[in-house]
């Protein structure tokens, strides 16, 4: 289980050379929760927590034991991202105060802490879950900083695509937890997250084109253009639409899942369209495109919550 | 809910998918177009920041996905038509 492409999400402190205030003294300790980006690991937590209520009935601490071994993969993966994009950390306006590109910490040890975080991980998973778990979690750790940092982030702009992918493993993590296997439903809800990160990430890309064109990195906007960008947003969210249905064709959700599922992708989809209106009219679209970075966000908790709630009140 | 207005639902959004799968793909084919004068784009790639990306990654990249989603809802059709179904896909689970 990793953070993956959410590591983009990180809009740390403000530049200093924005005329912003510079960092304030941070504690190593601090620095070291710094490193595992606990604010976007959250919304992967919820992504891991929903599915286990929905495959079954988990103990408490069963979800505590999976979450805990989520947050440090997932922090683990975070931090060897930030080892090995230290280079460009140190380019982007948004990026520029995190431990490594301020000085606060050395790399090496920046990397010796997110290898051990993912060490830890694994051996709970595998040693209090089960090793499918842990093995799924590990898997996305790899994917995270191979397939995604490492290969695809600075090579194309299909870097969100398939790197959402790294993503998209904390479903797989919490089924795989409680029932260990996985099933069509686990796989439905893997790719509903993968479908989800690109018009997520594409609405901040688009707001943060310079930031990525200075440090060189191939997003969709910078490649594609801004418009066309736009209408693969609008075309991912149309498949999203239609994959959040089919947990409930197969039998898995009921209607109080249906229902939460129409009604917030047609707000995202929503949001989406009033984005390609402004700019086809040659209008403002960065409100809107903040509403749907800000929303999707949302709508990915919500959706997942539905879930849960949705089998917690058919047993 | 009635058999026939499911599997209808089913094709729909076969069909409402094959269609954004087709522009998503379409994207990918298409000639990069040059970027606007001024912009972020313009001046990454004149910086030499932005690398070109391999034309036969970014196809096989685009078609990984929507190859996955056509697994997907034929192995949903299969579960929901058993008579239809091989037993390999109806017991395919990953046993621990």
């Amino acid at each position: 289980m990793t953070g993956i492409p959410l590591d983009e999400t990180a809009v740390t402190a403000p530049s200093p050379r924005e005329g912003k205030p510079a960092a304030k003294k941070t504690s190593l300790g601090r620095d070291l929760i710094a490193l595992t980006k606990p604010r976007i690991i959250s919304l992967l937590l919820v992504t891991t927590a929903a599915p286990m209520y929905a495959a079954g009935s988990p103990s408490i601490g069963l979800v505590m034991l999976v979450m805990l071994g989520g947050y440090l993969m997932a922090g683990g993966a975070n931090a060897v991202n930030m080892y090995l994009d230290r280079d460009i950390d140190d380019v982007m306006a948004r990026t520029r105060l995190r431990p490594i590109p301020s000085g606060r910490m050395r790399p090496q040890q920046v990397l010796a802490f997110g290898v051990a975080c993912a060490v830890a991980a694994t051996w709970l998973l595998a040693y209090f879950v089960n090793v499918l778990t842990a093995a799924l979690a590990l898997a996305g750790f790899y994917f995270y900083v191979f397939i995604y940092t490492r290969w695809l982030k600075r090579s194309s702009p299909q870097n969100i695509v398939i790197g959402g992918a790294a993503g998209a493993f904390p479903p797989l993590v919490g089924w795989a937890a409680v029932t260990g296997s996985l099933d069509i439903v686990a796989i439905t809800l893997f790719l509903i997250v993968f479908y989800w990160t690109p018009p997520h990430f594409w609405a901040l890309a688009l707001m943060k084109q310079v930031d990525y064109g200075r440090a060189g990195v191939p997003m969709a906007p910078l490649v594609w253009g801004e418009r066309e960008t736009m209408y693969q947003m609008f075309w991912y969210t149309i498949i999203l639409l239609w994959l959040t249905v089919l947990p409930w064709w197969v039998g898995a959700f009921g209607l109080l899942y249906l229902a939460s599922a129409l009604v917030l992708g047609g707000l995202l989809l929503g949001g989406i369209v009033q984005m390609i209106r402004a700019a086809r009219a040659g209008t403002p679209w960065s409100g809107p495109a903040w509403w749907v970075y800000k929303y999707s966000l949302l709508y990915l908790a919500l959706l997942f919550v539905a879930m849960g709630v949705d089998r917690a009140l058919a047993r | 809910m009635n058999t026939a207005v499911l599997d209808a639902l089913f094709w729909i959004a076969v069909a409402a998918c094959a269609v954004a799968q087709f522009f998503i793909l379409r994207a990918v084919f298409a000639p990069e177009a040059p970027a606007p004068v001024g912009s972020p784009a313009e001046a990454g790639r004149a910086a030499g920041r932005l690398r070109r990306p391999s034309r036969p990654l970014e196809i096989a990249w685009a078609v990984l996905p929507a190859v996955g989603l056509a697994l997907l809802f034929v192995w949903a059709w299969q579960l929901q038509h058993p008579s239809l179904t091989s037993p390999v896909i109806r017991s395919f689970t990953v046993p621990l």
